[in-house]
């Protein structure tokens, strides 16, 4: 199976911190990865990196085989850990603005995942509460059908239910020809969805596994492991 | 995808930018209206009148500020600030982006200064009709002497224009780079190459002061056209390098938070 | 509702505990064609490749058997299901008997733990 992400020995520095220190990491079609890692580690320079938002010191980045730039970007579909769109705009502005610009992007989908949580075109985003704000960014992204998704943080700041629903989303928007990405330092309510996972430490990748294959030969969920190989 | 971008990036500004218009043009027909009507008729009231002169300059002024403001905030916002992760992981080059953004400003601030322009002229020939005063300006143009001066006055003011446009987006782009002062950069910047272009501009007149002393000249003709091209050379020269500076720093120095 | 799952257990294993469970509760008919990969994944809140896994396990075992286009199949042999239920059985016979005996109770003992809740049942 074909690389969909080669991440080589990138080193990212600001000034004198070093983010990322010679971090290795790929990832291979149709998967659900998991970066975990405590805040500060280095997830988000890593994946602001891969969206061509920053640009890395030393190290190549390959997506797809090719180098970042507008390619990567029409198969990358992020999501970010904040609010990305101007308040000001109405829900259909920002899907027709998707519809636009990315060719993998499907609208009726997104109309879709929108009715069924009530939410009306023709509101204004500022108008609506924090945790529909986050549903309708992911119902932006997953409405894509890209090769890779990238999720930072995305059940982040949201209650229970909402955890439950974008969870659902993920999942049922996944397939085979995609791959999954989701950053988060929330492990026990999305381990059940991942297939591996990445430890990130001090700008490295600290360890890589399936998690099913921990359950076994440790007996712990990723969780328990997380805090042991974390603790403070 | 570009057609798309320029609908879109004009769309995004055009509100603000028409409502700037709207204010101008109104100011312009009442003041025009109270003039007419009321001042040649009736001679006016003294008092109301020089309020309403005070009114309608602060109108002109407040509607092309906060047009040109409302544009260069709304340019960092979409590209360094919450939005840029939007702007910027859009399958696009970023110096397209960049082109579409600066052109598109370019545009609005063309037609804000030419409708201001336009209404401080409709304002200040009293009573005269439009069409009138547009035909004296066209009999003054038709006796000079030299009328492509009119032609390289408009072609400066406009590089002027692109040149600052040029400018703030590279002292923007300098700013962003940093983590925590992103906008005191910025200024920081914009500070540093005023007093840049000071020194400049000190240096050019002394040695345009030498130059005349050793009689480097000889006619007036030689003097405008010194002044002329070295215009022309430090606005283009200016331009060229805000334009690259600014895409190399976006390309490989975007810090987005 | 997303499947209750627990924390130390490899995920795979616990989806084809389940899917047993419900077999053997009847909740699929002997041949009948069970949901999808996918559609099961969502409705227990599982990555569908672990879920797959599970599933594979239980053709390993003979519980279901899968049609190349048409998906997958319960069994419409009835000895493997009620094999798999007396298999249960013990297991939970079993787990009881360990953990009573680990508290200190003889099998005679154990013995009248099962007979007072017989009679009771009997009341």
């Amino acid at each position: 199976m074909s690389k969909l992400l080669e991440c080589k020995n990138i080193v990212k520095r600001y000034g004198k911190k070093t983010a990322l220190d010679g971090l290795n990491l790929s990832l291979e079609s149709g998967k659900i990865y998991g970066l975990l890692g405590p805040n500060a580690s280095g997830k988000t320079t890593l994946i602001k990196l891969i969206n061509s938002l920053l640009v890395q010191n030393e190290g190549e980045i390959l997506v797809d085989g090719k180098a970042i730039g507008v390619e990567s970007k029409m198969v990358i579909s992020y999501l970010p850990d904040h609010t990305y769109i101007n308040a000001n705009k109405k829900v259909c502005w920002i899907i027709d603005y998707f519809d636009d610009f990315y060719s993998d992007f499907d609208k009726e989908k997104a109309y879709t995942m929108l009715k069924q949580l009530n939410i009306s075109a023709d509101e204004s985003l500022k108008t609506l509460s924090k945790g529909t704000k986050e549903k309708v960014q992911l119902i932006l992204v997953m409405a894509r059908k890209a090769k890779l998704y990238i999720l930072d943080e995305p059940i982040a700041g949201v209650d229970p239910a909402a955890r439950e629903y974008i969870l659902n989303t993920i999942l049922a928007n996944y397939n085979q020809e995609s791959t999954i990405l989701i950053s988060t330092h929330l492990i026990a309510d999305i381990e059940n969805v991942l297939d591996e996972f990445f430890f990130i430490m001090n700008g490295k990748v600290i360890m890589n596994d399936t998690v099913d294959n921990v359950r076994e030969e440790k007996g712990q969920s990723i969780d328990e492991l997380f805090r042991e190989v974390f603790r403070c | 995808m570009l057609g798309k971008y320029i609908k879109h990036e004009i769309k995004d500004t055009s509100k603000i930018m028409l409502m700037m218009y709207s204010i101008i043009i109104v100011l312009t027909l009442l003041g025009k209206l109270y003039i007419t009507e009321i001042v040649e008729k009736s001679g006016g009231n003294g008092i109301i009148s020089g309020l309403l002169i005070m009114v309608y300059v602060l109108g002109i002024f407040a509607a092309t500020i906060v047009g040109s403001i409302y544009l260069i905030i709304n340019f960092y916002n979409t590209m360094f600030g919450d939005t840029g992760y939007l702007t910027h992981t859009l399958p696009i080059k970023r110096s397209t982006i960049i082109n579409v953004k600066v052109l598109v400003i370019f545009m609005w601030t063309i037609i804000l200064s030419v409708l201001a322009a336009e209404s401080v002229l409709i304002i200040s020939s009293g009573s005269m009709g439009v069409s009138e005063i547009h035909s004296e300006i066209f009999d003054a143009f038709n006796q000079l002497t030299n009328k492509s001066i009119i032609g390289h006055i408009i072609f400066m003011a406009l590089l002027s224009i692109i040149s600052t446009i040029l400018e703030i987006a590279f002292c923007f782009s300098i700013g962003q780079t940093s983590n925590k002062h992103k906008i005191g950069y910025a200024i920081l910047a914009y500070v540093i190459l005023y007093f840049i272009k000071q020194i400049l501009g000190v240096v050019f007149m002394i040695s345009s002061g030498y130059m005349f002393e050793s009689g480097a000249f000889y006619s007036a003709d030689d003097v405008v056209n010194m002044f002329k091209s070295s215009t022309y050379i430090i606005l283009i020269a200016s331009s060229v390098i805000y334009y690259f500076s600014t895409l190399y720093l976006c390309n490989k120095k975007l810090n987005l938070k | 509702m997303t499947w209750k799952l627990t924390q130390n257990k490899p995920i795979y294993q616990q989806l084809a505990e389940h899917v047993e469970l419900d077999i053997i509760m009847k909740k699929y008919d002997l041949s009948e064609k069970l949901p999808s990969v996918r559609d099961l994944a969502l409705e227990a809140g599982v990555n569908p490749n672990t879920m797959q896994r599970a599933l594979t396990l239980l053709e390993d075992k003979g519980l279901v058997y899968s049609e190349r286009t048409a998906g997958r199949f319960i069994t419409s042999d009835s000895k493997i299901i009620s094999d798999l239920h007396i298999e249960l059985a013990n297991n939970y016979t079993e787990l009881y008997f360990n953990e009573m005996k680990s508290l200190g109770f003889s099998t005679e003992e154990i013995l009248t733990f099962i007979n007072k809740l017989k009679e009771e049942e009997n009341e």
